[in-house]
């Protein structure tokens, strides 16, 4: 008898919480998401604007968001677009205090090595320009000549990088690369400006640049001073707008949610964010679309193993003689339900426990798996997994923040306050958005759905009630 | 039993967490990334246990002694990086202590927004250069504190976790390391501790009682032990409820109550510490401490005939108490009972003949009564013993009478 490949391994392998879906196991969840279709939110303002737009992205941590950008990558080159997508990595963002200059370089270096220019000179002599000046700086000596642009970008921006490392070079540096940069705004549009040429040549409407994962920079506030994210975003916009071509960067979220919103809107086109699956509506009532397009999600992933393992499965299945092994080792598709879930109630609980986020839905699987043998995924695993990820949230929630979660829920505020905003930026409170029967989109923001299983929030709930209760007799 | 006992009992089991943690370790495949909260101890014994259930995994581990700032380049210098299937990382929160400082109370200590540990926007940033680069799974060993500091302040990194692992102590093993975690002694000990070094101790103390299997009576303990310890780095409100959860425990725990009585003092909440300090003395009737330190409360309350009566009946108790006779002294003073005062100052030098207090308010008495020779030679001993005294007698009107005496200037001039 053949040796049949592991199940519980190969499934829980689909289910990690750090890999995007395989493009088969993609689900769209625009309608659950109250009708936010990246294509629409982003994508049009795009294909519309004759003008390079400047376009903030923002969302939850774990609900899709790059997973919706490289869509909009997708449907934006059909339609002849150039695209330069990059998710930020360490020699872009490496330092402990990232600042907008690093940005500007990052979006160069990318879009230098993406559109290979031969010998473009706007943009070297400027790196040969302010190298003149910032060598005294330096402690070791680089020439800018024979390696290719992209190389030579790259270089200048570790230096100054490394430089900056350097505390008491720091300030300096800043005063020397400021003094400089609207000039390297120009440098690198006029490079893009050539780009734009030579690629309309093939036939390509223009560029667009994605700078996805920036919202993985920290926030930082020193007393008395401006938040690293004020810095970037908001101090430096004119720069980080100013490039002549369609740009989108993802930002954090807590900028978006805060009094600092309107200032984005000032400052670039109206921010968009991803929002959460809705699974309940603010009545209570389970939101079925929602939990159907979660149960959708499971169940393709479900797919790919039968995909992985389907020659294995084959081979099994022409040696084995008892058919219970074969339904015990075969999870395919029709039966999935009731083989790899014990009950379909298991599954709806998941689903609801999850709050509408994606990744809390992969790591309660992923546990559940760690606490079985074999399959089914029993309703008793799922239930350990969701104690213990409510174990976490009370790791996250901190004393004074009980009150402050039930009084949101209570209430159902909306508006944001700091205390309220870093809840939603832990994903305690999350926000849905959704069309009532009457066509009108409404948002609203509700507690995670384990967190009010939490006796201390239960306890804060009490009291808050008693409080409207007191003043209402 | 519903299925959430059911639930909550798997996880108390160290049997069965650990069971699932080798589950986990056994199907991953490739990169991935652990949260094992564990005491140090059990965390090098679960490193042995890992290798012998698991043969077939390459495993590691990676002891930080120091802070640092760069996981990735560390261990990307390993050789032994691509034939690793487990990389335990131990000591990640010794890059964490320098953040927390002290200041206000609560949490408001860690996780700030003004100061970030390198590290932690270090692993934030570069979580996917972590995921594309390593093929194995990093196992962190954390207390329950620099779990907490991932959560607050590396929030993406965390984020990719496949789970956290409680390991639960065995009864006896968890009052191993309770009875380890207390310090034992007077209350000046934990004073004299530093400030970080109490915040290390009140974070242990907190794992410690939210252990599973913690039994009720070393909660007791280990509630009064973090109240000592808030109570000395001066936070009293927090300290106060330390206690109060010891006395829910447990309500005849006299040292919890005299403690909760003396930081009531401290908060200025006086009428409530007396009547803290009355229910001690239920309880234990000779607990002479209490009584004393409900005499410096009542002084504070202006009670005066009442502190003396309560000092009386600390001294009956211990009689040589000096520091009792030192405070009788200073409230007969006050009631302008200068002779019985000087009694009660001789009593306490009797006892400790280099009480510097002692002499310095026997001098006071005497200032006041205008015995010149007794007043300076009584300062004299003081500010020899304490420099402070000549400070103090500067300004301090009960001198008024002697003040222009040649022989008292020249004791104060002098440095």
């Amino acid at each position: 008898m053949s040796r049949l490949p592991d199940v519980m391994t190969e499934l829980y392998s689909l289910f990690e919480p750090f890999q995007p879906p395989v493009k088969e196991a993609y689900v769209d969840c625009n309608e659950v998401r109250g009708k936010w279709d990246v294509l629409r939110e982003l994508g049009r303002k795009i294909e519309r604007s004759k003008e390079p737009t400047c376009q903030l992205y923002s969302g939850h941590r774990g609900v899709g968001k790059s997973t919706e950008l490289l869509r909009l990558k997708e449907e934006l080159e059909k339609k002849d677009f150039f695209v330069v997508y990059f998710a930020a990595d360490s020699e872009d963002v490496e330092q402990n205090d990232t600042e907008y200059a690093d940005i500007l370089f990052a979006c160069t270096r990318h879009l230098v090595q993406a559109i290979q220019l031969e010998n473009h000179n706007p943009l070297l002599d400027w790196m040969k320009d302010r190298w003149q000046s910032l060598r005294d700086l330096a402690t070791t000596e680089f020439e800018f000549e024979g390696a290719s642009l992209e190389a030579q970008v790259a270089q200048f921006a570790s230096i100054t990088a490394n430089l900056r490392a350097v505390p008491d070079k720091r300030r300096e540096l800043r005063q020397r690369i400021d003094a400089n940069t609207p000039s390297l705004v120009m440098a690198m549009n006029a490079f893009i400006d050539a780009a734009q040429a030579k690629l309309a040549k093939e036939g390509k409407r223009g560029i667009v640049v994605m700078a996805d994962n920036l919202d993985r920079i920290v926030e930082k506030q020193e007393e008395g001073k401006p938040s690293n994210y004020d810095e970037i975003y908001l101090n430096r916009s004119e720069l980080l707008r100013g490039l002549n071509c369609h740009v989108i960067y993802t930002v954090p979220i807590s900028m978006i949610y805060s009094e600092r919103g309107t200032r984005l809107e000032d400052s670039y086109d109206k921010p968009d964010v991803l929002p959460m699956v809705m699974m309940r509506y603010p009545n209570g009532d389970v939101h079925e679309p929602g939990v159907d397009a979660f149960r959708e999600i499971i169940r393709k992933r479900v797919e790919q193993l039968d995909r992985n393992m389907q020659r294995e499965i084959e081979q099994f299945r022409a040696t084995a003689s008892d058919p219970q092994a074969i339904a015990k080792h075969d999870p395919l598709a029709p039966t999935w339900e009731t083989t790899v879930f014990d009950s379909p109630d298991t599954i709806r609980h998941l689903c609801l426990a999850s709050g509408g986020h994606l990744r809390i839905l992969m790591q309660l699987i992923q546990r559940a798996l760690d606490w079985l043998d074999e399959l089914p995924i029993t309703a008793q695993a799922v239930q350990i997994s969701i104690e213990e990820t409510k174990e976490t949230y009370r790791n996250t929630i901190q004393e004074g923040q009980w009150d402050v979660l039930a009084e949101v829920c209570y209430h159902k505020l909306t508006e944001n306050n700091e205390q309220r905003l870093r809840l939603l930026l832990n994903r305690c409170l999350l926000e849905y958005r959704y069309y009532d029967d009457n066509g009108m989109l409404r948002r609203w923001r509700d507690v995670h759905p384990l967190i009010r299983e939490l006796e201390p929030f239960q306890r804060a709930t009490r009291r808050i009630e008693a409080a409207a209760n007191d003043t209402s007799s | 039993m519903n299925p959430t006992e059911t639930a909550k009992q798997v996880l108390a089991d160290p049997a069965a967490q650990y069971q699932a943690l080798i589950r986990s370790l056994r199907r991953r495949k490739g990169f991935g990334i652990l949260f094992v909260q564990a005491t140090p101890a059990r965390g090098t014994r679960l490193i042995d246990e890992v290798r012998a259930d698991l043969p077939q995994k390459n495993v590691a581990v990676l002891t930080l002694e120091e802070p640092i700032t760069n996981l990735f380049k560390l261990i990307q210098a390993r050789p032994d990086q691509d034939t690793l299937d487990i990389l335990f990382i131990r000591g990640i929160e010794k890059s964490f202590d320098d953040y927390i400082k002290p200041g206000y109370g609560g949490e408001g200590n860690y996780y700030k927004l003004d100061t970030i540990p390198p590290i932690l926007s270090h692993l934030n940033q570069q979580r996917d250069q972590f995921r594309d680069t390593f093929k194995f799974c990093l196992v962190f060993l954390v207390p329950r504190y620099a779990l907490k500091y991932f959560i607050q302040r590396a929030p993406d990194f965390f984020d990719w976790r496949s789970g956290i692992v409680e390991l639960v102590l065995r009864p006896e093993e968890l009052q191993r390391e309770t009875i380890n975690s207390f310090l034992y002694g007077e209350f000046g000990n934990f004073k004299s501790l530093s400030s970080e070094e109490r915040t290390k101790r009140i974070l242990i103390i907190q794992d410690l009682i939210r252990e599973k299997n913690q039994a009720t009576a070393e909660k007791a303990n280990l509630f009064y032990q973090l109240g000592l310890l808030l109570h000395s780095d001066n936070r009293y409100e927090e300290a106060i409820a330390a206690y109060d959860a010891t006395l829910s425990i447990q309500s005849n725990y006299d040292d919890a109550l005299h403690n909760k009585g003396c930081a009531l003092s401290k908060l200025g909440q006086f009428e409530q510490a007396v009547s803290v300090y009355d229910a001690v003395l239920a309880i234990q009737p000779k607990y002479y401490d209490a009584l004393y330190n409900k005499g410096k409360t009542l002084e504070k309350l202006g009670q005066l005939e009442q502190a003396i009566a309560t000092y009386d009946a600390a001294l009956a108790i211990k009689p040589d108490l000096h520091e009792a006779l030192n405070n009788k002294g200073r409230a007969l003073d006050e009631l302008g009972q200068y002779e019985a005062a000087i009694s009660a100052y001789d009593a306490a030098l009797a006892i400790k003949p280099d009480s510097a207090n002692a002499f310095y308010n026997r001098a006071c008495c005497y200032g006041l009564q205008s015995k010149l020779d007794l007043a300076i030679a009584d300062l004299k001993s003081a500010i020899e013993l304490d420099a402070k005294y000549r400070q103090m007698a500067k300004t301090d009107t009960d001198f008024d009478e002697i003040r222009d005496d040649e022989r008292f200037q020249q004791l104060l001039s002098e440095s």
